[in-house]
Order: C-alpha cells, then sequence, then structure tokens
C-alpha cells in the first residue's frame, strides 16, 4: 500500500471510503471507523463516491445500495470499470431485504461482504481492520 | 184482441212456408245427389265392373232374343246355359283381379284425399297391406314398404332436429361467453375462438384465424427478450437465459401430454403490455374428431400491478423500517463504549436516537393509521371545532423549522370562518404533513403561504410552495402510499411517502378531499376542502 508508509517510514492510517445518503447514519459509521483507527473519507452518493474514489488514496470502501443519483451498484459497476484499481475490497450494506440477490451481487464484484442494515458497526470496522491487516501481511512478505 | 190473434195466427203463417220448404229440400236434395253421382267420377275398378256387366247383360239379351227364330233353337237352353257359366266364370276371375286393384284404389284414395304433407306423412304411417298373391299387390306393397322406410328415416332426421337446436343454442352461449376460449387441435392450430379472445388478443375481426398457429400468437414459440434498460441490475444475463429456458419449457408444457397446463405469459397487445394466465386443458377424442386443445386465457394484468404493488409496498416498507433501525443499532453501540466517549458525543448520539426512534415510531403510527383508515376501522373523535386555531397552532409547530431553512411563512387566514365537525387531532396532523411538506420541498429562502377560505359549503385550505413542483405524471401517484416523486427521492430530505397518503384519508373521512394543482418549476399548492358544518350538517 503506498500510502501506508511513506518516504520517512511514518506510518499512515489506511483511508476507509463510506458512500452513503443518509447523513445521519454516515456519521456513525464514520465516527466508528475512525475510532478503529482508520481515516475516513465520506461521500453521499454515487458520483461524490467515484470522484473521491479517483483520487487514489481509498484502502477500502464501504457503500450503500440505494442512493439517489448513482446508486452503490452503479458505483461499483464504474469502479470496476478502473482495472487497475479495482482490487479495493468493498463491502456493500443495504436495507434490502432478501429480494437482493446477494450471492449474485457478491460474485459480479468480488466484494468482501454485504451487511443488511441493521448491522452493528463494530462488525463492519473489524472486517475492515481484517481485511487490511492481510494485505499489510502480504506487503512484507 | 189484435194481440191474440195474431199470435194464433203467427205459428200457422210459420207452419205452411215450412212444410212447402221441406217437400222442396228433398226434391233439391235428391237432384243434388243426382248431379253429384253423375259429377264424380266413379271408381275406375268400378266403371270397369259395370263395363263388364253391361256386356255380360248384352250377351245375355242377345242370346235369348236370338235363340227363337234360329235354327239352333233345340239347343239354345244349352248354349244359353254355356254362356250364363262363362259369364259367371269370366265374372269371378275379373273380380278377383280388380279386387286387387280396387284395394290399391281405395289406398291411393286415401292419399289423394289428404289435404297438406303432413296428413299425408300420417296416411303414409299408417299403409295397410294387401294380402293378396298377384305380382302386382306385391308391388305395390313393396312401393308402401319403401315410402314407409323414406318416412320413417325422415321422421328420424325430424328427431335430430332438437338436437342441432341445442347445439345451436350452445355455439350461441359459448359465442356470448365473457370468458376468452380457444379451441385448437393437437398442433395448436385454431379451430374456434370465442370474440374476447380475439379481443383479448388484438385479434381483427373479420380476419381469418382458422389454422393459425396460436403459440405463435401467444409468442410461446418465439422468445421476446426485452432488453433491461437498467445497467444496476447484476442479474439481467443471467434473467435473460433463464427467460430462453421457461419459454422452451412452456412450449413444451403447453403442447405437451399433461391433460391441465397453466402458464404466464406477458404479452404486448395493441401497444400496451398485458399479463396473460393460459390454461390449457387436452380434450379427449379420435384424432380428427374432437381431439384438440381447449385454452382459456385471462388477463391477469390487474391483478398483476395489485400483485406487484403489494410487494413494493412491504419492500418499501421494511427498507423503510430498516434504516431508523440501523441507525439506532449504531448508535447505541457507539454510545456503549462510554469510556472513549466525550459527554459532546454521548448527548448528541442519544439525541439522534430518541430522534430515530420518533422516526420509527411515527413510521408505525403512519402506516398503522393509513391501513386503518384505508380498512375503514378507525376511530374518530368528531366535534366542532374551528379551523383557525388549528392552523395558527400548526404554523407554530413548523416555524422552527422554516427558519432554519430562511423560509418564510405566510398566512392568509380569515377572521370569522364557520366551523367544522371534526376530529381536531387527526385534522392538525393532515394539515402539518401539507406544510411540513411544502417546507421540505422548499428552496432555502422561499415563501410558504398558508390560505384559508370559504368556498360555497367547504372550508378550503390551501397551502403552497415555490418549490420544483410535480411532474404531471406523479401528481395523482403522490398520494398513494410509500410513493415518492423522483425528485423527492434524490432530494435529502427524508421521507417514507406517507405523508400525502394519510393527509388524504383524513381529509376523505371528514367527507371532505385533498387536491393538487403543481407546475413543474414554479411550485406545488395542496388545497384541503372540509364540508362547513356542526352537528346539523353532518346530523348526529
Amino acid at each position: 500500500m503506498p500510502t501506508e508508509y511513506d518516504n520517512a517510514g511514518v506510518k499512515h492510517q489506511p483511508t476507509v471510503l463510506v458512500v452513503e445518503d443518509d447523513a445521519v447514519f454516515r456519521r456513525v459509521i464514520a465516527f466508528t471507523v475512525r475510532k478503529a483507527g482508520f481515516q475516513v473519507a465520506e461521500a453521499s452518493n454515487g458520483f461524490e463516491g467515484f470522484d473521491r474514489f479517483m483520487l487514489g488514496d481509498v484502502d477500502f470502501i464501504v457503500t450503500d445500495l440505494q442512493m439517489p443519483g448513482s446508486n452503490g451498484i452503479e458505483l461499483l459497476a464504474r469502479i470496476k470499470q478502473q482495472s487497475d484499481v479495482s482490487q479495493v475490497p468493498t463491502v456493500l450494506c443495504t436495507a434490502k431485504g432478501l429480494e437482493l440477490d446477494t450471492e449474485a451481487v457478491l460474485q459480479e464484484f468480488g466484494l468482501l461482504a454485504v451487511l443488511r442494515k441493521p448491522f452493528s458497526p463494530r462488525q463492519l470496522t473489524e472486517l475492515i481492520s481484517n481485511a487490511l491487516q492481510v494485505e499489510k501481511v502480504s506487503l512484507h512478505a | 184482441m189484435p194481440n191474440a190473434s195474431s199470435a194464433s195466427t203467427t205459428p200457422q203463417q210459420v207452419m205452411a212456408p215450412k212444410a212447402t220448404r221441406s217437400k222442396s229440400t228433398i226434391f233439391s236434395r235428391r237432384r243434388a245427389i243426382w248431379n253429384a253421382a253423375l259429377r264424380t267420377r266413379q271408381r275406375v275398378t268400378t266403371r270397369i265392373g259395370l263395363a263388364f256387366l253391361a256386356v255380360a247383360i248384352f250377351i245375355l239379351f242377345t242370346n235369348f232374343t236370338t235363340t227363337a227364330e234360329s235354327p239352333l233353337h233345340k239347343i239354345a237352353p244349352l248354349f244359353n246355359l254355356v254362356s250364363i257359366a262363362f259369364c259367371c266364370f269370366a265374372g269371378l276371375v275379373s273380380m278377383r283381379t280388380t279386387r286387387a286393384l280396387r284395394n290399391i284404389e281405395d289406398e291411393l284414395l286415401r292419399f289423394s284425399a289428404a289435404s297438406d304433407l303432413a296428413e299425408l306423412h300420417d296416411v303414409a304411417k299408417t299403409p295397410r297391406q294387401i294380402y293378396a298373391s298377384d305380382p302386382i299387390c306385391d308391388g305395390w306393397n313393396r312401393l308402401m314398404d319403401l315410402a314407409m322406410a323414406s318416412i320413417l328415416s325422415d321422421t328420424m332426421h325430424r328427431s335430430n332436429a332438437p338436437l342441432d337446436r341445442e347445439a345451436v343454442t350452445l355455439a350461441r352461449a359459448m359465442r356470448g361467453l365473457p370468458v376468452a376460449w380457444i379451441i385448437t387441435d393437437t398442433d395448436a392450430r385454431i379451430r374456434f375462438i370465442s370474440p374476447v379472445a380475439m379481443g383479448m388478443l388484438g385479434l381483427a375481426d373479420g380476419k381469418p384465424y382458422e389454422n393459425q398457429d396460436l403459440t405463435e400468437i401467444l409468442g410461446l414459440n418465439s422468445v421476446a427478450c426485452e432488453p433491461k434498460t437498467t445497467s444496476t441490475d447484476v442479474s439481467t444475463h443471467r434473467s435473460s437465459q433463464a427467460e430462453l429456458a421457461k419459454a422452451t419449457s412452456d412450449l413444451e408444457e403447453a403442447l405437451g401430454p399433461i391433460r391441465n397446463v397453466t402458464l404466464r405469459r406477458e404479452m404486448v397487445v395493441d401497444g400496451s403490455k398485458v399479463m396473460l394466465r393460459i390454461v390449457r386443458s387436452r380434450l379427449g377424442g379420435r384424432s380428427g374428431d374432437g381431439a384438440g386443445l381447449a385454452w382459456v386465457i385471462q388477463d391477469v394484468t390487474q391483478q398483476q400491478l395489485a400483485t406487484e404493488a403489494r410487494d413494493q409496498f412491504l419492500m418499501t416498507a421494511t427498507h423503510e423500517f430498516r434504516t431508523p433501525l440501523a441507525n439506532l443499532q449504531a448508535y447505541a453501540e457507539a454510545l456503549n463504549q462510554r469510556e472513549t466517549l466525550d459527554l459532546e458525543h454521548q448527548k448528541e448520539f442519544c439525541n439522534i436516537i430518541y430522534t430515530e426512534a420518533n422516526r420509527l415510531g411515527r413510521l408505525v403510527d403512519h402506516l398503522l393509521t393509513v391501513s386503518q383508515l384505508e380498512a375503514g376501522s378507525i376511530v374518530v373523535n368528531r366535534h366542532e371545532l374551528d379551523v383557525v386555531p388549528l392552523l395558527e397552532q400548526v404554523i407554530e409547530q413548523n416555524r422552527s423549522q422554516a427558519t432554519q431553512k430562511h423560509i418564510t411563512l405566510k398566512s392568509e387566514l380569515s377572521a370569522k370562518l364557520p366551523t367544522v365537525f371534526g376530529d381536531r387531532d387527526k385534522l392538525q396532523a393532515a394539515v402539518l404533513n401539507l406544510v411540513g411538506n411544502a417546507i421540505k420541498y422548499s428552496h432555502n429562502g422561499g415563501d410558504v403561504s398558508i390560505k384559508c377560505d370559504v368556498e360555497d359549503n367547504w372550508i378550503r385550505i390551501d397551502v403552497s410552495d415555490q418549490g420544483d413542483g410535480i411532474p404531471i405524471d406523479e401528481q395523482e401517484r403522490v398520494f398513494e402510499k410509500f410513493f415518492r416523486g423522483q425528485k423527492a427521492m434524490l432530494s435529502t430530505e427524508p421521507g417514507n411517502g406517507l405523508g400525502l397518503a394519510f393527509s388524504r384519508e383524513i381529509a376523505r373521512l371528514h367527507d371532505g378531499d385533498i387536491s393538487l394543482q403543481s407546475i413543474p418549476e414554479q411550485g406545488s399548492t395542496f388545497t384541503m376542502r372540509l364540508p362547513v358544518g356542526g352537528q346539523s350538517r353532518s346530523g348526529i
């Protein structure tokens, strides 16, 4: 991860992009993720999320599925087209019930997980730290 | 005594002509009989007999008269005897022969006496066998047998007539049935089709439909793959493959050996999409004789729409419940780590939990109320009330929200208004929704105006905003449960799509209604009308 260590070897916190239209929920997710020791970038829909992602320092994406404007699937599809940076682990969260074909979405975009609302933010932070830990190990190796 | 004399003479006067008349009638009758006898043509056999008799008498007469002077008078008695015997013999033979003819003639006369065809049939139905051993009688009997047989078969045909009538009645009934039925052969080529089915499948009336392939009309043998426009649907590819597989199996099933098959099929008829439920049953019978397929087609588009609406409702409802629930759980969890949380955050999070719990509560309330209102099982406490104080209260409730968005709340309330007979809390909630919506969908710095006036027998409450307005195609739908307009969906404003449904139901409960005038890009005005009146009007 280029952003995790700079030239001086000072450890930078990995950045988690949180894309969520409900400001109240975005706030608590961002808060919890920050508490867990990550930097947080926030976006309120797919367009904003994609623009933020293209800045290039995002290590992990948490996105909502249903959002006005550009939804989570559209965001994931656009990110997927950028093949060079599409390896970023992603978690999709949704308030949809069983009508969502989770398996299909997981496979289509190589997602880490699909979280159904309501879910525990701690569960999310565990997912994030696990994913980024694994990458850290692989970097060291 | 003129009266008595006249009374006594009258019978005599009457009697005299009567006597003369009876004499004359006897004469005239005799004459008539004689005339009739002369006029009516004798039977052929009678005439033959008379002719024979005349010839015999003539021969005998000449015999007797000639023998007196003849030189052969010695053998005259013998000659006479021989001629008498010969006459008798000839008479017997001819009588025997003519009896058959006579019988036949009698029969023929019966026929000729018949006045019409039906009587003729009756006569022919009761033939009288002629017992004789000569070929003429045999011939006659056989002829009568033939006639009898043909009449019998004719009456057989006649007894089929009621059956034909039943068939016609049935056919008419089938044509008139309000059911879209189609009878095809086993290869699904149309043999009969009801007018309803023709209408449903969009077949032109005059067009020949016979022998057309029904599966082709129903699109069972071709896959109507419509490209799905939403790029977000990750399973598009999959579903089109599934559709293809389904269509193939549908066709196989439709023409397969299973007795009863039910299919669903979406079709485009006259440019509009319809959902058809197709029931097919196999008709028994030998091939070419009754064997085939009977199809009944139902237009289930409306049911389909209702089901979709219900599913949509459930999906939206669960979605609407999950969002505040997710917030509750997340904030409660965040609060739980109290030791790492400063007091400011704790307070804030507590507030959010409170707000979210309220939001959830309101959602439940609204959902319940709307359902109850729709089911007509809600309790209303109606009493006479003034609308103006109610509106003023609503405006106060919204003031803080309005100032946040720098919105000016303008009110034009007539000072003196008649009262309304209604439920204060529910009416207030209904108006609150309208005003809340107006503020929610206004631009910062806009105006929201609340007017109240009398119009005929109605109290009219107008709530206007200067927002984006509502597109015409959404104007009726905004009152549907959980419906949110495109712009409302895009906006960050929270909403559950129940508010307007609730308000309208409340207004209707008060025998009023809510209508909407909206010009896109200029704003919307929601108008609530409530009937003027207290107890006198409502009759309670």
